[in-house]
């Protein structure tokens, strides 16, 4: 880097410098006496650089007096050849351009680019020597030097190393510090460890003190306890005279009561009034006894109505179903023999109207009806020899016969009206009709009869025999059999063939033979059969009527008859069973007269049952009576028991008979009632009587008196109040140091306070391990950068060393550094000297400037080797040099400046003039 | 003879936590062990209660926690329980609120100094069952064989030794003031039944015949008291076959899980999910009682992209604090030391600048290999002694696993 143009507008005493146009060179020398602003120029040159600090126009110093803004510009040519302009100006506040080329970048108060591998520091003591300067180093910039030149060499990403051990060592000294110097957080820990220290005395202390208390307060609890003793006494003395005498007089009172009602055990469940309970009782007794015998007398009646009820009667009422049976029988006899004598009227008055109706219709005479029949059915009360066949005349079918009478009655009619019409013609035909007069018969088979007439006669057998008292079968049978045969004897009744007429009978002749052949077996009257007609029929049917009443009421007197006679066989049959028993009833009777034994036999059984309900309601009564005895009996026994024990009892417990036990028990027990009636009393008189009682007890039991000294009384209620004093403040003592000990205890203890304290400890350790180990990695990272250094310092050293040579003419070739050293850290050697020496003092100045010029010079080419190279700037560097060392310098000078820009600042115009003529360009300043 | 034997209780001793509710709750769960050590012996209906010392710390105990202490004693002489105290070097006899300054019941008998006594324990009917061999600290550090003293028993029935005393063979023994030390070989051979220790905090047989015992603390203290602990029940009824079980009775767990893969944690909750799964993990086989209560520290190392919230005193509280909820802790602390950064942590080693020369440094120091120059002891604020091996020693503890942070520092992306 070349600065090849400067342009101050105002900057502390440069106010619009301005190089020129011509462009500066690599060596530049400025002249200018004191004060004429050589320092300053340095100073715009450095802030082109780095820009303005301070960066505050009110702490800069550089801004001249009566302007508002300091600033100017500066043109430098970089390695490559380009050209950049810095533009910095300050105003409120700083700012700054750089232009490259055609382009331009703000830059405000920042660096250019291409000195930051320089810090502003750095650049300002090492690439500005002074001569103040140049006869030393100081040990900050030194390190930082080293730093910047050794540290960090081949390792641009590395923070200083002796930046990092500050920062450590900083950072422990600020926990820690051997010289107990600034602040230190283990100082503060260690002084509240301390305090800690103080609050445990005090803990301690409290400790001992709750101790005090709580011991004070027992010996305050026990003189506590000693006055209530006391006044306890004093108060069951007065309590005894103010309060227990009279409950004490009313107990003793209570006491000699139930002494004199003794063992109250045997006085338990005794009534109160026991001469009148016993009274009651006995009289109770007395009464029971006579009901139970009142009721013994009402039970005699009950008792001869069961008695009354005898075997006889039972037997009797046993019998009664077949008695009663026998009643109803007499009963119906009697009516049946009353319809017997009815029938046989009707009998004879219906005989003789049918012997009338046969006289009439038959040929034969009929009997009168007085006469009976020899035998069989048909021919009661007619006479045999004139009995004409009823079972043939009760054969025939009426309906029949009426039909064909009618029938050949318009037959006749017409054959009237044809004869009467043919009359002429047929007389022939007369000759070839039915015959008058002809007998009316009718040929019938004998044979096809026979068994009809056998089933009539076997079901008229069969009903008689039913009638007569047979089986109702057979008389059911019979009546069947009958009708059977009676249908079957209608309807095979012979019929005239018609072979039998002759084929030129009219049809009257033949429905007159018809007619004929359906009479067979009854010989009609010629006149009821010329012609048949109506009176046949009638006739025949009033017979028919006659025959069947007959029948049925001679049927109905054979069933009369037969019932009778059952009656007198049952009659016989009930007197052989019951003849005993009804042998008084049957006295006077007449023999198998069931009629008067019927009535008999009812009366007594009549008599029986009312004997059994008189019997029944009386053993109800009787029963009633029993109960109600029984009760009543059984009430007397208890009663009565009652009473025995009452005596037994009384007897036992007194000794003397109940007559008279019982007065001395009933004063006893009068005893017992009078003393609960006044422990009663005492208990409504007194409702704290238990406390009192109790407090008579425990008096009792201390012994006292039960005297009354009035004297004593009042001293003892003089002494209860100061007991009473002593005791309220004994207990407020007490509360008081239990309150203090309570307060106390809820401190801090000592364990409390030595835990905090060795929780501080702990923390104090920690800390001191922290700091320690900041401490440590601080020298270490110390060590580790020497320990580098001194590996790779040399190359530093070798250059200084050239320049060393150079500059001392040979003298000295050797610059070293003795780390090991607490003084001066750099030695010299030369071919003179046997063994490095110390560079300072005694050495002389001239040497030691050579010796840091030769340093610097190698430190400046160390910095920035592979950078953009910066100037360096001299100020009176070789003024105190002789003309040789000089001469030296200004070689070296002149050396450098072929490879970085030099500025050399000096008010001596024979040494700008050397420069000058070692091709430097001269800047003047004046004042 | 039945007993229940327990030993460092530390009554009313300090206890560390994030909260004062946490250290109240952490004092109560050693009354409350105590208490359930009680309700043990009742039920179980043993003749007697052994304590072998540090029931108390003596310059501690609270008139709240004396009264506990009396009130269970007093319980247990209501079941006709015998109580064989035999004091430690916390609770020593000659201290001025010391076991022998208290007002105990009768049953309770105090071995308080140097001298053995001899105790007949009887059943619940008056007949001996056999007897305990008490010997006592009478000051708080006391440094002589205790166990000597005590007289070789004879007789037919169970001796038991009762004593608070450091075995030097024990299983954590370094972590305990060498009071009363002894030796494993003579209390071997001493003749008694069983020897009923105190003293050391880790629960662990030393011999099988005689049983010799440390029941550990009864309720745990900190972290480093993890695993279960409570008494052990004791029956000699049979001399030739003592039948010896645990009882835990602590109802405050500690315990630590540590959580490594977290370089695929993006977020918080999938670090509390980390965590869950990892602490549900650790839980398998041994999930405690249905009532236990865990304190539980969380440590999470390696590689996670949360590292620098987990760098923050404020998160981690936080982050503790959820935890608490989630994991249904009592207290929760998380340490998160060891997490850095994920980086390839092998090729930041192999570099040729401070960097790699840092961490290459780190673990040679970390190693033993190297030590840093220059470590003054009056420089470091938790410096253990001036001895050099010591600071070494601590040194390392402190570097160990620092990698991370030095690269996170180092590094200007990953310091920022």
């Amino acid at each position: 880097m070349k600065i090849e143009h400067i342009r101050v507008h105002g900057f502390g005493r440069l106010t619009d410098f301005d190089t020129g146009p011509k462009t500066l060179g690599r060596l530049v020398v400025v002249l200018g006496p004191n004060e004429a602003g050589k320092s300053t120029l340095f100073s715009f040159l450095t802030t082109a650089l780095y820009g303005f600090s301070p960066a505050s126009r009110e702490l800069s110093p550089y801004v001249p007096w009566g302007a508002d803004e300091a600033g100017g510009e500066v043109v430098i040519r970089l390695r490559d050849g380009s050209c950049a302009s810095v533009f910095r100006r300050l105003r409120s506040s700083p700012s700054g351009t750089l232009s490259v080329g055609e382009a331009t970048q703000e830059l405000r108060n920042r660096p250019v680019r291409w000195v930051e591998h320089v810090p502003r520091t750095v650049f300002r003591q090492v690439f500005a020597i002074t001569l103040a300067e140049l006869a030393g180093l100081d040990e900050d910039t030194w390190g930082s030097i080293q730093d910047r030149v050794l540290g960090s060499m081949g390792a641009s990403d590395l923070r200083s190393a002796r930046a990092v051990a500050d920062e450590l060592e900083k950072e422990a000294g600020e926990i820690w510090r051997p010289n107990r110097r600034g602040n230190q957080r283990l100082r503060d820990l260690q002084s509240r460890t301390r305090a800690l220290r103080s609050r445990r005395s005090e803990a301690v202390e409290r400790d001992r003190e709750i101790r005090g208390l709580v011991e004070e307060r027992e010996n305050v609890h026990l003189q506590l306890q000693d006055a209530r003793a006391d006044r306890h006494r004093d108060k069951l003395a007065v309590d005894r005279v103010q309060e227990l005498i009279p409950v004490k007089r009313q107990l003793q009172r209570i006491e000699e009561l139930k002494e004199e009602a003794g063992d109250e055990i045997e006085l338990q469940g005794l009534p109160g009034d026991l001469v009148e309970h016993r009274r009651r009782l006995a009289e109770r007794c007395r009464r029971l006894a006579g009901d139970v015998d009142e009721l013994d007398a009402e039970l005699a009646g009950p008792r001869a109505a069961l008695e009354r009820y005898d075997e006889a009667s039972r037997k009797l009422l046993e019998h009664e179903v077949a008695i009663s049976s026998f009643l109803s029988r007499a009963e119906h006899a009697k009516a049946d023999q009353e319809r017997v004598g009815v029938l046989e009227a009707d009998l004879r008055e219906w005989t003789a109207g049918l012997s009338s109706a046969l006289r009439q219709l038959t040929t034969s005479d009929a009997a009168t009806g007085e006469a009976e029949p020899a035998g069989g059915e048909e021919g009661h009360g007619i006479q045999a020899d004139h009995l004409p066949d009823l079972a043939a005349v009760s054969a025939v079918s009426v309906d029949l016969l009426r039909d064909r009478v009618q029938r050949l009655t318009r037959v006749r009619e017409e054959e009237v009206r044809e004869r009467a019409a043919a009359d002429g013609r047929s007389e022939a035909a007369g000759r070839h009709g039915f015959p008058r007069g002809q007998p009316w018969s009718a040929p019938g088979r004998p044979g096809s009869m026979t068994p009809v007439l056998t089933l009539v006669g076997l079901g008229a057998g069969l009903l008689i025999w039913g009638l007569l008292g047979g089986p109702m079968l057979a008389t059911a049978g019979g009546a069947a059999c009958l009708a059977v045969g009676v249908t079957l004897a209608l309807t095979r009744r012979p019929r005239p063939t018609p072979a039998a007429v002759p084929p030129s009978r009219s049809r009257s002749e033949e429905l007159r033979e018809e007619v004929a052949a359906m009479l067979t077996g009854v010989p009609v009257r010629r006149e009821f059969l010329e012609p048949p007609g109506d009176a046949l029929v009638s006739q025949l049917e009033r017979v028919q009527e006659l025959i069947r009443a007959r029948r049925q009421a001679r049927g109905e007197v054979e069933l009369c008859r037969k019932r009778l006679a059952g009656l007198q066989s049952a009659m016989q049959e009930l007197v052989r069973e019951l003849g005993d028993e009804l042998s008084a009833s049957l006295d006077g009777v007449t023999a198998n007269d069931p009629f008067q034994t019927a009535a008999a036999v009812g009366g007594a059984l009549e008599d029986a049952e009312t004997r059994r309900g008189d019997a029944q309601a009386a053993r109800r009564e009787a029963d009633r009576l029993g109960r109600s005895r029984e009760a009543t009996a059984s009430e007397l026994r208890e009663a009565e028991e009652e009473l025995a024990a009452l005596d037994a009892r009384i007897a036992d417990v007194t000794g003397h008979p109940a007559e008279r036990g019982v007065h001395i028990l009933q004063s006893r027990l009068e005893a017992m009632a009078r003393a609960r009636r006044l422990e009663e009393e005492l208990e409504h008189a007194y409702p704290d009587l238990a406390d009192r009682m109790a407090r008579i007890r425990s008096a009792e039991e201390e012994g006292a008196t039960w005297t009354v000294d009035e004297e004593d009384l009042a001293r003892r209620k003089r002494r209860i109040e100061e007991l009473d004093e002593t005791i309220e403040a004994l207990a407020a003592r007490g509360e008081a140091l239990e309150r203090d000990a309570l307060h106390l205890r809820e401190q801090e203890t000592v364990d409390a306070v030595d835990s905090a304290v060795e929780s501080l400890r702990e923390e104090e350790d920690q800390l001191k391990r922290e700091r320690d180990r900041k401490w440590l990695l601080a020298k270490l990272v110390r060590e580790a950068d020497r320990r580098f250094r001194e590996e790779h310092q040399p190359d530093l050293l070798r250059r200084a060393s050239e320049y060393l040579e150079r500059l001392t003419g040979g003298r000295y070739d050797r610059l070293m550094v003795d780390e090991e050293s607490d003084g001066d850290l750099f030695q010299l050697m030369g071919p003179q000297l046997p063994t490095p020496v110390p560079l300072a003092r005694p050495i002389s100045t001239g040497t030691l400037e050579q010796a840091y010029l030769g340093l610097r010079l190698a430190i400046v080419d160390h910095l920035d080797q592979s950078e953009e190279r910066l100037p360096l700037f001299m100020d009176e560097a070789f003024v105190n040099w002789d003309d040789r060392r000089r001469e030296k310098g200004l070689e070296v000078l002149s050396e450098v400046s072929r490879s970085r820009q030099v500025f050399a600042f000096t008010c001596h115009p024979e040494m700008a003039e050397d420069l000058a003529r070692r091709g430097a360009c001269v800047l003047r300043l004046g004042r | 003879m039945r007993f229940l034997h327990i030993a460092d209780a530390h009554l009313d001793t300090s206890f560390t936590g994030r909260s004062e509710a946490v250290r109240a709750q952490l004092r109560e769960a050693s009354r409350q062990a105590f208490r359930r050590a009680v309700d043990v012996a009742i039920r179980e209906e043993v003749h007697a209660v052994l304590i072998a010392g540090d029931l108390f710390d003596s310059d501690r105990l609270s008139f709240q926690t004396e009264r506990f202490l009396l009130d269970q004693a007093g319980r247990l002489g209501d079941h006709g329980i015998a109580v064989v105290y035999a004091t430690g070097n916390h609770d020593p006899g000659s201290s001025r609120e010391g076991p022998r300054k208290l007002p105990w019941p009768q049953n309770v008998r105090v071995a308080a100094d140097a001298t053995p006594r001899r105790f007949l324990i009887p059943d619940h009917e008056g007949k001996t069952v056999g007897h305990v061999t008490a010997v006592g600290h009478a000051d708080a550090e006391v440094t002589t064989d205790l166990s000597r003293t005590l007289p070789r028993p004879s007789g037919d029935l169970p001796e038991v030794a009762l004593l608070h005393s450091q075995v030097r063979s024990s299983l954590g023994a370094d972590a305990h003031g060498p009071y009363a030390p002894s030796d494993l070989t003579f209390l071997r051979h001493a003749g008694f039944d069983y020897w009923a220790l105190g003293h050391v905090h880790v629960r662990q047989q030393l011999s099988d015949d005689p049983p010799i015992w440390y029941p550990g603390s009864l309720q745990g203290k900190s972290y480093a008291d993890s695993g279960e602990r409570g008494g052990l029940l004791v029956d000699l009824s049979h001399r030739g076959a003592p039948a010896i079980s645990f009882r835990s009775l602590a109802p405050v767990r500690w315990d630590t899980v540590e959580v490594d893969r977290l370089d695929g944690v993006e977020s918080l909750d999938e670090l509390e999910r980390a965590v869950q799964m990892a602490w549900s993990a650790r839980r398998d086989g041994d999930p405690g009682g249905p009532a236990t209560e865990w304190m539980i520290r969380v440590v999470l190392r390696g590689p996670c992209p949360l590292w620098s919230e987990l760098r923050s005193g404020e998160e981690l509280e936080m982050l503790g604090d959820e935890l608490t909820e989630i994991l249904g802790a009592l207290d929760v602390s998380v340490l998160a030391d060891g997490v850095h950064p994920v980086f390839p942590l092998e090729e930041h080693r192999a570099r040729t600048d401070v960097l790699g020369e840092a961490l290459r440094l780190v673990d040679a120091v970390s190693r033993g290999e190297q030590a840093l120059a220059g470590i003054d002891a009056a420089e470091l604020a938790g410096a253990p002694s001036d001895d050099e091996r010591a600071l070494a020693a601590y040194t390392r503890r402190l570097l160990s696993g620092t990698e991370g942070e030095i690269a996170a520092r180092l590094l200007e992306d990953e310091g920022s």
